[in-house]
């Protein structure tokens, strides 16, 4: 399918150049190109421990995806197609403005970059890790990339998939039979069904648990709830790679993956649909703008008396088309202000966000000891402002790609919206290095210190000890006295450390608001960066889309003049010419026709 | 009764007296009684971490029901009784009898049209060994983990205000998740009954046959997994130990029927072929056209009995011929299941260490109730408490065993070790702190000891210890010297606050 696509574009490009327009020549070359690499990213999703690398091994064959029963995957996987195996990694870059270039490894290597075992918490900064297989089903330009567990609604892992969800062409979201689907994985399908057109819910691990139908059906449930027309895929690795083993098709079926992989090749399909569609749409623009100085002259040529009205028209046509060209042009306009709003809106949402997350923290200082609970609200406070920012960005995505259409609203047919994909991963990382600033420690008093304070406290009990003590005729100051004396003074340590509490809460409040004002400085600056990128983007694309018209409509206008000064003997033949021409891009039209044809009545 | 008890109980009779005909009165005598019974080990964690299974398996019947109802949602206590009695106990504070019958050995209860949220709790009575020497309470699960991300779910984790709680040790119950994962550590956020903290707590990492989804080795790796959650801080903080065990397994194993092996011993009698190709999945296994002698209600039994693991495991051991009774295969799965480990891990370290235990939690309940009085009587009661707790020697190890497995003391890394073995990790008896073999010479023992006791004096009276360590160094020295007493047969003094000018307090209230 892709292969006659591509034998049309390239026909369209040789007429364009053939006709001077190198202009629409180089917009189709990207077409080519777009058409060449039909990568469909699959992200494949889920808790840890629901069998994701398992799937994707069980899918393609090969142990790329290490697995183990502890926890494995530690960095995120890519899996596309290639005619030989190869495998890449890529690293964070020290300097996060570079862009860093993948390194070839082993393919045996692999665990050494991905898995938990090798790499601990992803402590070689793995940004991601590519493999390319030569693999029937990758080769519709599936790419399955394999996730770290979402691990709790609130972790860094799920930030990170969030932010991801945009980017997806689809999403595999895994869960295992042993139990029904719970709140965070329910809440991250919320999430995602904003985020992603093309779901789909697997349950896997269906050999093991014998009530797996009842699961699915309670899962199913769910999915109904929140509204989740998606289909339900049921799967079982260890058959998949047991009927592999016996070539055994009753057992393959049963394990569910020829149904996985059906539905991997619709979503391919779907996909080169949408981008043979698109593709269709840019060849019809291309004709229809080679096509515009041949039909301006043959309408002069034959009419030669209302050639003047011809003129005017496409004069006027030209006025139009210049000032889209132009700085003052509508869309410019409601561009530049979509983007000011769109930023000021974006920074506001931002902030909202953050002061509940304050307030929310500063609850929890006020419940509890500080220095009790430092570690475990540091990262949660990290992954709280990770997780807002992966929505924020969410949001962002959503209104630019509104923009963005409403942006092609002012230009006609043929200029089509193009969808816009920010790109939030360096924004979270400037999120995580920022770090907090300061621990706070326990700063109480040493065992030392502490008794003074209970001596000081305990001048009462003393007293009273003494007096006692005289009753009883014993010596006053004796160790059991000073003993007891410390013992009683409990509760002048207790008045201590109730101060103290108090000064580590304001100690832990300030730390807070500091490193949340820092994490929204940082990331206001990040969004409006990329809004300034979103801005300029659509701002290239729509000028050139304004060039090319104007550059179309002033060669009609020249034509059509052309036409007026030609006499009556070489007339004829021009027009027989121009007639040719004529039938020649709408011979090219029909293949672009027939070409759309092909993809019309299939699933998208 | 040890001497700890005696003073509680003392201390107990003595509020009584104060409080007598005042409403604290039936608290107190439940305190009194308290001290007497079996000690009290609560089941808890989230829902369907396996906690009735594992109750099951340890009470050796199939008494609490595995599947939902309504019963799951009270707290229900299992306790030796002389006959078979299930009673209501309401919050107003009446109680009443229940009617049950058993059903597939789960006890029904008929409420008697008492809605669940009047039952305070339900308890048990039934006359087997296996709760003579505990009282087991299983605790409704935790709901399904909170959808908000908020900062409130780590309350658990501020141990700081110690109250008193119905149970003297808690099993904490979580499934295989990750260490980071806020829900894991959520499945210790239970103030309920208990809470956690490395001397009264013992972690389960239960349903562990399903950590291999059905591959036999399932129990290493549950051991590897075990082994990793032990190691890691913020559960060193919460409890002693984690064991793997394998719930349901461990349940099928105490309660195999005759009927069971038998159908197990036709399976694996079956040709290989035919018994791989139902063993394929628990589809193939449980399908109406599968062949074979044994019926696909037989077959859909033992599924639910065992599960895929457990056939899995149990095939081989009947056909190698390791097995040729069901007594012999119940035994060698409870060995598998790592029940065996938990129960004697449970009696090891909780069984050993009741006395301190129980007047732990009764001194904590005392406490409540007569901290909050005045008058002259009450305070100089509480100050008897305060002075029982502050001066016994085994709170301040276990006040030292908290801040130390917090992390609050600085023991150089090299001490780690010791420090943990002489507050009884690997138990309390003279060997086992010393580091040795049960069986080692005394003499070994003693030297041993006897070095741990020079080590510890020098860390004590080193100018280079902080007043922590070497506060901490001064208990561990008098320990070392109890368990030499011990083992030369002396019992230790009734007053082992003589000679030291200072208790030990870092930790947030004498008893924690």
């Amino acid at each position: 399918m892709y292969d006659t696509a591509l034998a049309t574009v390239q026909l369209t490009m040789d007429a364009a150049k053939a006709y001077g327009r190198d202009d629409l020549a180089y917009r189709l070359s990207h077409v080519a190109d777009r058409l060449r690499d039909p990568a469909v990213r699959v992200l494949v999703v889920g808790e840890f421990k629901q069998g994701k690398s398992s799937l994707i091994n069980a899918l393609v064959n090969a142990p790329v995806c290490p697995v183990d029963d502890d926890v494995a995957t530690s960095a995120p996987t890519a899996i596309r197609y290639a005619e030989e195996p190869w495998a890449t990694v890529t690293y964070e870059p020290d300097d996060p403005s570079s862009e860093p270039a993948p390194e070839a490894i082993e393919l045996d290597a692999l665990p050494l970059y991905v898995a938990e075992g090798g790499n601990p918490g992803n402590r070689r900064r793995v940004r991601i890790v590519e493999v390319g297989l030569p693999r029937r089903i990758l080769s519709q330009g599936v790419v399955l990339i394999d996730t770290p567990g979402v691990g709790g609604l609130g972790s860094a892992h799920t930030a990170t998939t969030v932010a991801a969800l945009p980017m997806a062409d689809a999403l595999l979201f895994l869960t295992d039979a042993s139990q029904e689907l719970t709140a965070p994985e329910l809440e991250f399908l919320a999430t995602a069904r904003d985020a992603c057109p093309n779901i789909a819910f697997v349950l896997t691990k269906i050999d093991f648990y014998p009530e797996w139908r009842r699961i699915r059906d309670i899962d199913a449930a769910h999915l109904e709830r929140l509204g989740m027309d998606v289909p339900i895929l049921t799967t079982s690795a260890t058959l998949r790679r047991k009927a592999i083993e016996s070539k055994d098709r009753a057992l393959n079926l049963e394990s569910g993956y020829p149904y996985l992989a059906e539905h991997l090749a619709t979503v391919a399909s779907g996909d080169a649909n949408r981008s043979i569609k698109t593709a269709v749409a840019d060849l019809h623009g291309a004709v229809d703008q080679l096509r515009s100085a041949f039909v301006a002259e043959k309408e002069t040529l034959e009419h030669p008396d209302d050639a003047s009205a011809v003129v005017a028209r496409f004069t006027q046509a030209k006025a139009k088309a210049e000032e889209l060209r132009s700085k003052a042009a509508k869309w410019q306009v409601t561009l530049n202000d979509g983007i000011a709003d769109l930023t000021a809106d974006i920074d506001h949402v931002l902030r909202a966000r953050m002061r509940l997350t304050t307030r929310e923290a500063e609850a929890t200082i006020d419940e509890q000891d500080p220095a009790e609970i430092w570690d475990e609200f540091e990262q949660w406070l990290q992954r709280r402002v990770s997780h807002d920012l992966a929505q924020t960005y969410l949001e962002l995505s959503a209104r630019a790609d509104e923009l963005s259409e409403r942006v092609a609203g002012h230009f006609d047919d043929g200029v089509e919206s193009i969808r816009i994909e920010p790109d939030a991963t360096d924004a979270l990382q400037t999120a995580a290095a920022i770090e907090t600033r300061k621990r706070i420690e326990d700063e109480s008093p040493s065992i030392g210190g502490k008794g003074l304070i209970a001596m000081r406290g305990s001048y009462g009990g003393f007293l009273m000890f003494g007096m006692i003590a005289r009753m009883a005729g014993l010596a006053m100051l004796n160790p059991a006295t000073a003993v007891i004396g410390v013992l009683m003074g409990t509760k002048a340590v207790r008045d201590e450390k109730r101060r103290r509490l108090t000064m580590r809460r304001q100690q832990a409040k300030i730390t807070t608001r500091q490193y949340i004002d820092d994490a929204t400085f940082a990331i206001a600056k990040e969004t409006r960066d990329t809004l300034r990128q979103v801005q300029r983007h659509l701002r290239d694309h729509y000028q050139g889309r304004a060039e090319e018209m104007n550059r179309s409509i002033s060669e009609s206008l020249q034509a059509a003049k052309g036409a007026m000064k030609i006499d009556t003997e070489q007339r004829t033949r021009r027009l027989r010419d121009v007639v040719a021409e004529l039938q020649r891009l709408d011979g090219l039209r029909q293949r672009i026709d027939a070409l759309e044809g092909s993809t019309e009545g299939k699933p998208t | 009764m040890t001497e700890l008890i005696g003073r509680v109980r003392q201390l107990v009779e003595q509020a009584e007296r104060i409080y007598d005909s005042t409403p604290a009165a039936t608290e107190l005598a439940a305190i009194r009684n308290r001290l007497a019974e079996p000690l009290r080990v609560a089941v808890a964690g989230r829902v369907k971490a396996g906690k009735s299974t594992l109750l099951n398996a340890l009470v050796g019947e199939q008494l609490a029901p595995t599947d939902a109802g309504e019963c799951t949602k009270i707290v229900t206590w299992y306790r030796h009784g002389p006959t078979y009695r299930v009673t209501l106990e309401l919050r107003d504070g009446s109680r009443r009898q229940a009617r049950f019958h058993r059903n597939a050995g789960a006890i029904e209860v008929d409420l008697g049209g008492v809605p669940a949220a009047e039952i305070d709790r339900m308890v048990i009575e039934w006359p087997t060994s296996r709760l003579a020497d505990m009282t087991l309470i299983d605790t409704p699960g935790i709901e399904s983990i909170s959808t908000d991300v908020s900062a409130r779910t780590m309350t658990f984790l501020a141990p700081g205000d110690e109250r008193a709680t119905d149970a003297d040790a808690v099993v904490y119950l979580m499934r295989h998740l990750h260490a980071t994962d806020l829900s894991f550590l959520e499945s210790f956020h239970d103030a309920e009954v208990a809470k956690a903290n490395p001397i009264n707590a013992i972690g389960v990492l239960s349903r562990a046959d399903e950590i291999g989804v059905g591959r036999t080795d399932a129990m290493r790796s549950a051991k590897r997994i075990a082994e990793r959650y032990r190691l890691d801080p913020k559960l060193r903080a919460l409890c002693q130990t984690v064991l793997p065990v394998a719930g349901l397994l461990a349940e099928t194993a105490t309660t195999l029927t005759e009927d069971e092996f038998r159908a197990l011993e036709t399976l694996a009698n079956q040709p290989r072929n035919e018994t791989d190709e139902l063993m394929l999945s628990a589809d193939r296994f449980i399908a109406d056209h599968a062949t074979g002698k044994l019926t696909p209600l037989e077959r859909r039994h033992l599924l639910d009995r065992f599960g895929i693991f457990g056939i899995r495991v149990a095939l081989p051991l009947i056909r190698l011929g390791r097995c040729a009774r069901a007594r012999d295969l119940a035994d060698t799965l409870i060995g598998r299941s790592g029940v065996d480990a938990l129960r004697s891990e449970l009696l090891e370290r909780f069984g050993a260490r009741r006395d301190i235990l129980q007047g732990r939690s009764a001194l904590l309940a005392l406490d409540a109730v007569v901290g909050a009085a005045t008058g002259p009587e009450a305070r100089e009661l509480s100050r008897e408490i305060e002075r029982v707790a502050a001066g016994e020697h085994a709170f301040a190890e276990i006040r030292l065993m908290n801040d130390h497995r917090r992390g609050l003391i600085p023991f150089p890394s090299g001490d780690h070790e010791m420090v943990e073995r002489l507050l009884g990790v690997h138990g309390r008896s003279p060997a086992a702190m010393a580091g040795l073999a049960p069986d080692a010479p005394p003499d070994d023992v003693r030297a041993s000891l006897v070095e741990a006791v020079e080590h510890w004096r020098r860390r004590q009276e080193s100018p280079l210890s902080t007043r922590e360590l070497s506060e901490a160094a001064r208990i561990l020295v008098r320990t070392c010297e109890g368990a030499l007493e011990r083992l030369d047969g002396r019992t230790q003094p009734a007053m082992p606050l003589r000679g030291s000018k200072m208790t030990y307090q870092t930790g947030s209230g004498a008893l924690t």
